[in-house]
């Protein structure tokens, strides 16, 4: 392979590449900053650029390397969600509120890839405050699909997923709210997994909905997902609801035979709803399974009907608490000749938020409001113990659970962004997973009218390395996840792809 | 007998018999007749949640705002009389940390990122004349 392909390569390849010395950390950081350079304006996946820091992390790498003991993703270069904080490093959120913030120090997960030696291209893009299913809520602009740049990317994760599937970055994190790893992963045809909730630490994470929140590895395989989490996962005492349970070693365990394993298939998620060639796609893939000796059963999770209403309390209560730390006080944006402290507060926060953050602060206060909390937000939490039974009684079972991720394909810009319940439900087959707090990913297992779309395999708690394993052994006989789509032309941003 | 609003039913117009999506149906046939908030309730929750909104744009966030609650009170056809809330995913309990100093004093760093600060002390309007 020549240095012009370097960005074909997966994390596994590149890693392969650095020891085999066929290419430096620099060559291969330096290929992906081109490639930023030349793509990045048709596609938006990066709010943040860091091409001096990048190239001189690249180059301690390359120095580590020949001088002294260094791990397999020392100079492998990545790319972190916008929503980690990175010391020195602007990061946004998406949002006005964070337009000029500089945290100053680095989240965990940001902190877990540098001592490793990884090379930092950017911060990519997101919805705003990770409030969004289409990446069109970003304040810095919406990310294109390159698959197709009428099409929007998913989201919240849509910069990291985008970036991966343009080959502008080998692998990027991302976080999962409700779906923002699964569905974005989905809609650029990669791969990207949430863990269980606890699982990876928070730590220096912006939070949105902190019973739900939970950071993965998003990745063209299943395999550079199992080394990415090797990294991320694990306790850290800094966050309260980080998880003490041993990692296991994810690459060792994506190599056995999945020959016997039980795979629930539920009936809820291919109704009348799910777009006929998806669910086609989604079966063909079982079946490839079940020719892996897999055995298929079917299983009933009867509650998923509670879970799109149970989120939207859930997730606007927990953000409009959250988000009240932006008042244009200690940091972020803060309106122009405030006259008294109510109008610095209220200005501040409306200039500050977009759209759909502040309907969600609206919609959060309202389900906590005096007379309401019973009604919905307590009533959103006993229905989200009966979604949690539904999982556990089926995991008594079954080992994983396999349905769509989402139930189309990538959809237009503008198709859904006046209509937010409608952009809610595209997250109907991933949020279910959130609210139990279980781990669940989405490779790529077809195309729909030329556009990916993915399965998402669901597994029980703390079960990553088994989803792993699934998801590596379905690449091992399949090549969705080989597909990617070509360079966008740049001289033309409205052009269409040429397929 | 209620207008499916031609918006709603791109999603999930081929729905016919008892299943998952059934609920998301009736928010399309409900949404705009069961869950109403008016002008002042959406002017006492921008006033809660300390948000000034725009004259211009209040309609249309009312109706969005309108079309969300129809679709989390469906929740209310569920029974839960007897299901414990579920605070957490894992019912984990919450960790202490040991009562010891680990930070570092770093004023100044913070107050750098405010946008008005003066003598260690961060500035506000007036609040008391």
């Amino acid at each position: 392979m020549s240095s012009q392909d370097i960005h074909e390569k997966t994390i596994a390849e590149i890693i392969f590449a650095l020891n085999a010395k066929e290419f430096s950390s620099v060559e291969i950081t330096q290929h992906f900053l081109d490639r930023i350079k030349k793509l990045n304006s048709i596609y938006n996946c990066f709010i943040t650029i860091c091409e001096e820091s990048a190239l001189k992390q690249a180059k301690i790498a390359d120095e580590k390397r020949a001088t002294s003991e260094f791990s397999d993703f020392c100079g492998v270069p990545i790319a972190h969600k916008d929503i980690f904080c990175t010391d020195g490093l602007r990061t946004t959120c998406g949002s006005r509120m964070l337009g000029n913030f500089i945290p100053p120090y680095d989240a965990t997960v940001v902190e877990k890839f540098s001592s490793e030696g990884a090379v930092v291209l950017g911060k990519t893009n997101m919805d705003e405050f990770a409030m969004g299913s289409s990446n069109e809520t970003s304040y810095f602009g919406a990310v294109k699909n390159p698959w197709d740049i009428r099409t929007v990317p998913g989201g919240s994760s849509g910069g990291s997923a985008a970036a991966i599937a343009a080959q502008i970055s080998p692998g990027a994190t991302g976080t999962d709210t409700g779906g923002s790893i699964r569905q974005p992963a989905a809609l650029c045809g990669i791969s990207g997994l949430k863990p269980t909730y606890g699982r990876v630490s928070r730590w220096g994470m912006i939070a949105f909905a902190s019973s739900l929140d939970q950071a993965g590895p998003m990745a063209k395989t299943a395999e550079d997902c199992a080394l990415m989490l090797k990294i991320m996962a694990g306790y850290d005492s800094k966050d309260s609801t980080s998880a003490n349970i041993i990692t296991p070693d994810y690459t060792e365990k994506i190599l056995c035979s999945i020959n016997g394993l039980k795979i629930g298939v539920p009936k809820e998620y291919f109704q009348d709803g799910l777009n006929l060639e998806t669910e086609k796609s989604v079966l063909e893939a079982l079946s490839q399974l079940e020719k892996q000796g897999a055995i298929l059963v079917p299983i009933s999770l009867p509650h998923s009907h509670l879970a799109v209403p149970a989120y939207y309390v859930i997730a606007p209560a927990e953000a409009s608490s959250n988000l009240s730390r932006f008042d244009g006080v200690r940091y972020g944006h803060r309106c122009e000749n405030p006259k008294d402290l109510n109008d610095m507060y209220t200005r501040s926060r409306a200039e500050g938020f977009g759209d759909e953050v502040k309907r969600r602060i609206l919609v959060g206060t309202y389900c906590l409001s005096a007379g309401y909390y019973d009604a919905y937000y307590k009533k959103a939490q006993q229905a989200r113990r009966l979604i949690k039974q539904d999982f556990v009684s089926a995991f008594n079972e079954v080992d994983v659970i396999i349905g769509p991720t989402c139930p189309n394909p990538a959809f237009e810009f503008g198709a859904k962004k006046n209509d937010p319940v409608e952009m809610y439900l595209e997250d109907i087959f991933t949020i279910a997973t959130n609210l139990a707090g279980l781990p669940g990913m989405s490779i790529p297992c077809g195309l729909v009218e030329k556009k990916p779309v993915g399965i998402q395999i669901i597994g029980n708690y703390f079960r990553e390395a088994l989803i792993l394993n699934v998801a590596h052994q379905y690449q091992t006989i399949t090549d969705w996840h080989q597909n990617y789509p070509k360079d966008e032309k740049t001289e033309s941003t409205s052009k269409m792809r040429l397929e | 007998m209620n207008v499916i609003p031609q918006s709603s039913t791109l999603f999930f117009e081929k729905i016919e018999s008892n299943h998952v999506f059934i609920n998301i149906k009736l928010l399309t046939t409900n949404r705009y007749n069961t869950m109403t908030i008016n002008h002042k309730e959406i002017m006492k929750l921008a006033e809660l949640a300390r948000i000034q909104l725009n004259e211009e744009t209040i309609k249309e966030t009312t109706k969005s705002i309108t079309d969300v609650l129809c679709l989390i009170d469906q929740l209310g056809a569920e029974k839960t009389n007897d299901i414990q809330p579920m605070a957490h995913p894992t019912d984990a309990f919450q960790c202490l940390r040991t009562d010891e100093v680990t930070e570092s004093d770093q004023r100044q760093t913070f107050q750098d990122l405010a946008p008005l600060a003066k003598n260690g002390l961060y500035l506000v309007p007036k609040v008391i004349d």
